[in-house]
C-alpha cells in the first residue's frame, strides 16, 4: 500500500489534511448565498478528498508504524530553539482524524439537505468547515502547544454555529458555551506555560508518556498534580465532565447537524481525546497512576456516567434526551482511560469512535423528526414508525446501540470496559456499566416504544393493527408515510449500519476495536 | 456445505423477515403483494436448520464475527434445534398457509417478528461461544416484544411492557455475568503471554467457548455471585417463581401461534442458559461447592413451589391460554428441578442434563400442539373434523400429563431415573416429581373444561392452521422416542430404557389417574353446588393471571414514584442551594462593584484628590526626614 504514497510525500498529508478543510472555508466564505450547487460542490469534495486520505494513511500508520510528521517553529525560545507546531499521524490521531473525516462528509450531505431552504448558509458552511480544520488540528496535533492553538480555534469558530439561528435563545446557549469554553481554555493555557516552563516543550510520546513530565513528577508530585488538574480540568469543560457540563444540554438549540457535529466529533470529542492524550501521551499511564490522580479522575467520570442518564430521563424534549445522554456516554472515554488496563484503554478509546457513530446517528435522527413531523418532544413521537420508517429504524439502532446490546458497536465498548475494570482489578466499575445499561435502557427504550407501538395521536386504543399491515388499501386514519429528505435520511441509514458493522466486525483488522487494541498496548509497552 | 447450511439457517428467515419489514417502503398494493409472498414463502425459511439438525453434529468457525464466534450443532442443542424448527414451521404456516379472508391482520408483521425470533432461537442452541451467545439470547428477548404485542389492545401492552421490564432485568445480569465471566476465561492465557494482544482474535476466540464456561464459574472467586446472576437471568426465561409472571400475561396476549413458540422454544432458551453455563458434573475447591450447593437448593425449591403452586393458580382460571401457560410454568418448575438435582451431585449432571433435555423436546411439542390446538378447535371442533380434533388435543394433553405410550411417558421416566437418591425435606424427590403430572392433569381437565365451552366459529376448510396442528401432533408422537433412541448420547440416558412393564405402566399411570379422581371430585362437589364461591366462580378474578405481578406492579409502582419524588427533591433541594449561593455570590460581586464605584467616585472628586495629593506629599516629607 505505502507504494500508494512515497515516503516524501507522507508528512504533507496532514498538513494537507488541515489546509484542505481550511481553503474549503476561504472559498466558501465570499459565496453568494444563492451558489448552493458550487457551495456544496466545494464541501463535499473537500470532504471526500479528506476521507480517502485517512484510508491511505491507515495501512502506512497503523500496519508498518511510520509516523509522517510535519513541523514548522513557532515560538521561539532563543538561542535557536523555538517550540513548534508540531502535526503528527500516530495512530490514535489517525482514528480520531478518522471518525472526523467520515462524520465530517455525512454531515456535510446531512447540513445541505438541512439547509436547503435556510438563510446565512455561507456563513454557516464557512463556520463549519472552520470548525473542521481545528478537529482534525486538534487530532494531528504533536504537542500541547499546538494542540491548544487548534483547541482554542475550535472553540472560537464553534460560536458562530451555536448562534446560527440568533434568537434570543441561540445566542444565550452560545454565549453560555463561550464562557464555559474559555475559562476551560484559560485552564489549559496555564497548565501547559506551566509545564513549558518547567519540562521544556511537551511531545505527545505514544510509549509511555514524556520523560521531562516523568521527571518533574519524580521531583515535585504537587506541580505535577496541579497542572494535571488544571489540564483535565480545562478539557473536562468540553468534554463536559459533571459539574462542567451545563452548557452542553442548552447548546442542543443549535441546527441538527452542529449538534450533531458537536455530540460525536467536534467539541465534546477535542475535549475527551486531549484527556486521552494528557493521560497516555504527556504524563504516561503509570507517571499518572502514581501521581494518585486516576481514582479521583475515575469517580468524577463514572458520577458523570450515572448523573448524566438521571439527567437524560428527567428530559421530555427529545434532543435535550439525547444531549444529557451524551454526557454520560462520552464519559466512558475517561472512564476507559483512567482504569490502569490494556483493556480497559482500548475500551475507552474505541468509544470515541463508537460513541461518535452512534450519538451522530441520533441527533441525525432527532432533527428529521423535527423537520418532517415537527416531533420535539418524546410524547410527540408517537406512532412515528409508521410514518417515518427509515428514521425510526435508524433511531431505533442507535439507541439499542446507547444501551449497548449486541450486536451493536456499544455493546463492544462495554465488554471492553467491563473487562478492563476486573482486570484493573475496579469491580466495581462494572456496577456503575451496568447501571448505566439500565438507566439508558429507561430513557431509549420508552422512546423506541413511543415510535413503534404507541397509537398514534387521536387514534382510540381500540383498531388492533399492525406494523406491516397484509390489507391492500390504507384504510382510513392510517397514518400515511411522509417522505424523509434523501439528503438527511441517508447519512442517518449509514452512521445505523456502521453502528451494527463495527459491532459485527469488531474482529477484523482495521475495525475500530483492533486499531483502539494497538493503541492501548503501546501505551502499556 | 456445513457452512451454507449455517449461513442459510439464518440468513433465509432473516432475509425473509427483511423483505417483510421492507415492503413498507413499497406502494400499498405492491407492498401487499410481497408480503404475501414472503408469507407464504416464511415456513419454508426454517428448513436448512432443520436440515442442519438432521445431518448431525457439526461446527463452524467465523473469527471475523463480533469477538471472533463459533457455531456447533452438538448432542445438547441437536434436539432442541429439531424442535424448534418444527415449531416455528408450523407457527408460520398456521398464520400464512390461509385463504386471504381467512388470513388475521398483520399476519405479516407476525411472521416476520417469528423469523427474527426463530434466528436468535436457533442462535441460543447453536452458539458455541459467550458472546455470540449473550447476542442469541438478547435478539430472541427482544425480537419477542413483537410477538406479546401483536394486538396492540390494553391486555397486550401491559403484557409486553411487563415482559420488556423483566427482559431487560435478566439481560442486564446475564451481562454482568458474561463479563465477569467473560473476564475469567481471557485472564490466565494473558498472564501466560503478555504479547496475547498480537495473536488475539484466535486466541480471544478459542478461549471464549462456551465449553470453558461451566469450568471457570467453578474457579472464579465469584462462583456465589456468577451463580445468583446465571440463575435469577435465564430463571425470567425459563418462567421460574417468582419470575414467571411475564407468562400469565404474555400468552393469552400474544397470538396462538407467537404462544406455541413462546411455551414450546423460547422458554427453553433459559434452560438451555443454565445448562451450557452452570458448573454441572465440575469439581471445585470447598467454597465453590458450598455456593454451588445453596444455589442448588435455592434451585430446587423455587423449582417445586413453581411446578406445584403454578397448579393451583392455574385452575382458578379461564381464558384457556393462561391455563396453558400455568401448565408451562408447572412443567418448567420440572425441568428446574433437574437442573438443580444435576448442580447439586455432580455424579447425576449428565443424566439430568440429558433428563432436561428430552423432557424440554416433549414439553415443547405437546405444548405447541395444545397453543397451536385453541384456534384450531374454534374453527374445526364440530362436525367430522371434531373428532380429529378432540383425538389430537387429548392425546397433546395425555402427552403433556405424561400418560403411558405418550412421549410425556418417556420424558418422565428418563427424569424420574434422573433424581433416584436425591431427597428433599427427607422425601425422596422421585417419589415428589411425579405429583406434577397429578397438577398437570388437573390444569389440563380446566383446559379441556374451558376449551369445551369456548364458542366455535363457522367451519373452514382445511388449511395451513390445521394441517401445521396435525403436524406437530404427530411429530409429538413420535420426535420424542426418536431423539431419545437416536441422537442423545448414551451417558445423558439411564441404563435401562423403558420398558412396558406393569410396573413402569403404573408408575406412569396413577399420577393421572390421581388427577382425575380429585377432577372428578371437583366437578361432583360443583354439581352439588358444594363449592365454596370463589372456587366456583373461577374465572380468573381470585387470583388474577399473572399472580405475584398484581402485588409487583403496584410495589414497583409506588416504589418508583416515591425513589423519583425522592430523588426529585433531592435534586430541587440541591438545585436551590448552588442557586442560592450563585445568587450571594453574585450580590457580593455587586457589593463589591457599588463600593468600588462609590470610593471611585469619591476619588475622582476635586477636594479628594487634593487631599490625596497632600498626603502623599506628606508621606514622602515624611520618609524624606526621617532618612
Amino acid at each position: 500500500m505505502t507504494d500508494l504514497i512515497p515516503s516524501a510525500v507522507l508528512p504533507w498529508i496532514p498538513l494537507v489534511m488541515v489546509v484542505l478543510s481550511l481553503a474549503a472555508a476561504v472559498a466558501i466564505f465570499p459565496m453568494g448565498e444563492r451558489r448552493v450547487r458550487l457551495r456544496s460542490w466545494v464541501n463535499l469534495s473537500a470532504a471526500v478528498a479528506k476521507v480517502l486520505l485517512v484510508v491511505l494513511l491507515v495501512p502506512a500508520v497503523v500496519a508498518e508504524g511510520t509516523r509522517p510528521e510535519f513541523s514548522v517553529p513557532f515560538l521561539p525560545l532563543g538561542e535557536g530553539e523555538s517550540i513548534d507546531l508540531v502535526l503528527r499521524v500516530d495512530p490514535l490521531a489517525l482514528f480520531f482524524a478518522g471518525l472526523s473525516a467520515l462524520l465530517w462528509l455525512l454531515t456535510t450531505i446531512y447540513a445541505i439537505g438541512y439547509l436547503e431552504r435556510g438563510s446565512d448558509r455561507s456563513r454557516f458552511f464557512g463556520f463549519f468547515s472552520l470548525c473542521v480544520t481545528a478537529t482534525v488540528g486538534i487530532s494531528f496535533s504533536g504537542n500541547l502547544i499546538t494542540f491548544l492553538v487548534f483547541y482554542e480555534i475550535l472553540t472560537l469558530v464553534t460560536y458562530p454555529l451555536v448562534a446560527h439561528w440568533g434568537d434570543e435563545k441561540s445566542l444565550r446557549a452560545a454565549r453560555m458555551y463561550m464562557r464555559y469554553a474559555l475559562s476551560g481554555g484559560v485552564a489549559v493555557l496555564i497548565g501547559v506555560i506551566w509545564l513549558t516552563m518547567y519540562a521544556g516543550p511537551v511531545d505527545f510520546a505514544e510509549e509511555g508518556g514524556a520523560e521531562g513530565v516523568a521527571a518533574l513528577a519524580a521531583e515535585s508530585p504537587g506541580v505535577a498534580v496541579t497542572i494535571f488538574v488544571l489540564l483535565v480540568g480545562g478539557m473536562g469543560v468540553k468534554a463536559a465532565l459533571v459539574p462542567l457540563h451545563s452548557w452542553l444540554p442548552s447548546a442542543m438549540v443549535a441546527p441538527a447537524p452542529v449538534s450533531a457535529l458537536l455530540h460525536a466529533v467536534a467539541v465534546v470529542k477535542a475535549g475527551v481525546f486531549g484527556i486521552v492524550r494528557v493521560i497516555d501521551d504527556v504524563f504516561g499511564i503509570e507517571v499518572a497512576e502514581e501521581l494518585g490522580v486516576l481514582g479521583p479522575l475515575l469517580a468524577v467520570a463514572c458520577f458523570t456516567v450515572l448523573y448524566g442518564s438521571y439527567q437524560a430521563m428527567r428530559q421530555t424534549e427529545l434532543k435535550k434526551r439525547l444531549a444529557f445522554s451524551t454526557v454520560s456516554q462520552v464519559s466512558y472515554v475517561v472512564v476507559g482511560v483512567s482504569m490502569v488496563s490494556a483493556l480497559a484503554t482500548a475500551g475507552g478509546v474505541v468509544h470515541l469512535v463508537h460513541q461518535g457513530i452512534m450519538k451522530i446517528t441520533l441527533f441525525f435522527c432527532a432533527g428529521l423528526f423535527a423537520e418532517v413531523i415537527r416531533a420535539h418532544t418524546i410524547g410527540e413521537l408517537r406512532g412515528a414508525g409508521r410514518r417515518m420508517p427509515w428514521t425510526s429504524a435508524a433511531f431505533t439502532v442507535g439507541a439499542l446501540g446507547m444501551i449497548g446490546l449486541p450486536p451493536t458497536a456499544g455493546f463492544v465498548t462495554k465488554w471492553q470496559l467491563g473487562l478492563g475494570a476486573l482486570d484493573a482489578g475496579q469491580g466495581w466499575v462494572v456496577l456503575v456499566l451496568l447501571g448505566s445499561s439500565v438507566l439508558n435502557a429507561a430513557y431509549f427504550l420508552p422512546v423506541v416504544w413511543m415510535l413503534w407501538f404507541a397509537e398514534p395521536e387521536g387514534e382510540s386504543g381500540e383498531a388492533p393493527d399492525a406494523g406491516a399491515s397484509d390489507e391492500a388499501p390504507q384504510p382510513e386514519g392510517e397514518p400515511q408515510r411522509e417522505k424523509e429528505p434523501g439528503a438527511l435520511v441517508v447519512p442517518a441509514v449509514i452512521t445505523a449500519v456502521a453502528t451494527l458493522a463495527v459491532g459485527l466486525g469488531a474482529a477484523l483488522s482495521f475495525a475500530p476495536l483492533q486499531v483502539a487494541e494497538a493503541i492501548a498496548e503501546a501505551v502499556f509497552r | 456445505m456445513t457452512e451454507l447450511l449455517f449461513a442459510l439457517s439464518f440468513l433465509l428467515p432473516a432475509g425473509a423477515a427483511a423483505a417483510i419489514a421492507c415492503a413498507g417502503l413499497l406502494s400499498p398494493s405492491t407492498a401487499h403483494r410481497v408480503r404475501r409472498r414472503a408469507g407464504l414463502f416464511a415456513p419454508s425459511a426454517v428448513l436448512p436448520a432443520g436440515l442442519l439438525a438432521l445431518s448431525g453434529e457439526a461446527e463452524l468457525e467465523l473469527p471475523w464475527l463480533m469477538l471472533g464466534s463459533t457455531a456447533a450443532v452438538d448432542a445438547l442443542g441437536r434436539p432442541l434445534l429439531m424442535i424448534a424448527v418444527l415449531l416455528y414451521g408450523a407457527a408460520l404456516s398456521s398464520i400464512t398457509w390461509l385463504k386471504l379472508r381467512d388470513a388475521e391482520r398483520g399476519s405479516g408483521a407476525l411472521s416476520a417478528w417469528l423469523l427474527v425470533c426463530f434466528c436468535g432461537n436457533i442462535g441460543t442452541y447453536l452458539a458455541a461461544d459467550l458472546v455470540s451467545f449473550y447476542l442469541a439470547f438478547a435478539v430472541m428477548s427482544f425480537a419477542a416484544v413483537g410477538l406479546v404485542i401483536h394486538y396492540r389492545d390494553a391486555a397486550a401492552r401491559r403484557a409486553s411492557r411487563i415482559y420488556l421490564f423483566l427482559s431487560v432485568f435478566s439481560e442486564t445480569l446475564i451481562l454482568a455475568a458474561v463479563v465477569l465471566l467473560g473476564s475469567a476465561l481471557l485472564a490466565p492465557s494473558e498472564a501466560v503471554d503478555p504479547e496475547f494482544d498480537d495473536g488475539g482474535a484466535p486466541d480471544a476466540q478459542e478461549s471464549l467457548l462456551l465449553e470453558h464456561v461451566p469450568a471457570a464459574v467453578m474457579d472464579s472467586p465469584h462462583t456465589g455471585l456468577i451463580l445468583g446472576l446465571l440463575l435469577v437471568g435465564f430463571g425470567v426465561k425459563a418462567g421460574t417463581v417468582p419470575l414467571h409472571v411475564w407468562l400469565p400475561l404474555a400468552h393469552p396476549a400474544a397470538p396462538p401461534a407467537a404462544s406455541a413458540v413462546l411455551s414450546g422454544a423460547m422458554v427453553k432458551a433459559g434452560l438451555v442458559g443454565w445448562l451450557r453455563f452452570l458448573p454441572l458434573g465440575e469439581d471445585g475447591d470447598a467454597g465453590a461447592r458450598d455456593a454451588v450447593e445453596i444455589a442448588a437448593w435455592a434451585l430446587v425449591a423455587a423449582a417445586l413451589t413453581g411446578a406445584f403452586l403454578a397448579v393451583l393458580v392455574g385452575v382458578l382460571q379461564k381464558d384457556p391460554k393462561v391455563v396453558l401457560a400455568y401448565s408451562t410454568i408447572s412443567q418448567m418448575g420440572f425441568i428446574a428441578a433437574l437442573v438443580g438435582v444435576g448442580l447439586l451431585v455432580p455424579e447425576l449432571a449428565a443424566l439430568t442434563a440429558g433428563a432436561a433435555v428430552a423432557y424440554a423436546v416433549h414439553h415443547g411439542l405437546a405444548k405447541g400442539a395444545l397453543f397451536l390446538g385453541v384456534p384450531v378447535v374454534k374453527h374445526y371442533g364440530h362436525g367430522r373434523t371434531g373428532v380429529l380434533v378432540l383425538l389430537g388435543m387429548a392425546g397433546a394433553g395425555a402427552a403433556v400429563a405424561g400418560a403411558p405410550f405418550t412421549s410425556g411417558a418417556f420424558g418422565k421416566y428418563v427424569s424420574k431415573e434422573a433424581v433416584e437418591g436425591v431427597t428433599v425435606l427427607g422425601v425422596g424427590l422421585e417419589d415428589i416429581l411425579p405429583w406434577v403430572a397429578t397438577g398437570s392433569t388437573l390444569l389440563l381437565l380446566r383446559f379441556g373444561w374451558v376449551m369445551w365451552q369456548a364458542e366455535r366459529a363457522p367451519r373452514r376448510r382445511a388449511d395451513g392452521e390445521l394441517l401445521s396442528w396435525l403436524a406437530v401432533c404427530a411429530a409429538g408422537i413420535a420426535v420424542p422416542w426418536l431423539i431419545g433412541a437416536q441422537w442423545m448420547p448414551e451417558e445423558e440416558l439411564p441404563a435401562e430404557p423403558p420398558t412396558w412393564e406393569a410396573s413402569v405402566l403404573w408408575d406412569a399411570a396413577w399420577p393421572i389417574l390421581a388427577g382425575l379422581a380429585l377432577g372428578g371430585a371437583v366437578w361432583a362437589l360443583a354439581a352439588r353446588g358444594l363449592l365454596p364461591d370463589w372456587a366456583s366462580r373461577a374465572d380468573g378474578t381470585v387470583i388474577a393471571p399473572g399472580d405475584l405481578i398484581v402485588a409487583e406492579e403496584s410495589l414497583a409502582v409506588r416504589a418508583a414514584s416515591g425513589t423519583v419524588r425522592g430523588v426529585e427533591a433531592a435534586h430541587r433541594g440541591l438545585e436551590d442551594r448552588s442557586r442560592s449561593a450563585a445568587e450571594a455570590l453574585l450580590s457580593a460581586g455587586r457589593r463589591v462593584r457599588s463600593w468600588a464605584t462609590r470610593a471611585e467616585t469619591r476619588l475622582s472628586a476635586w477636594e479628594t484628590s487634593g487631599l490625596v495629593l497632600l498626603m502623599v506629599l506628606a508621606a514622602t516629607a515624611l520618609m524624606w526626614w526621617w532618612g
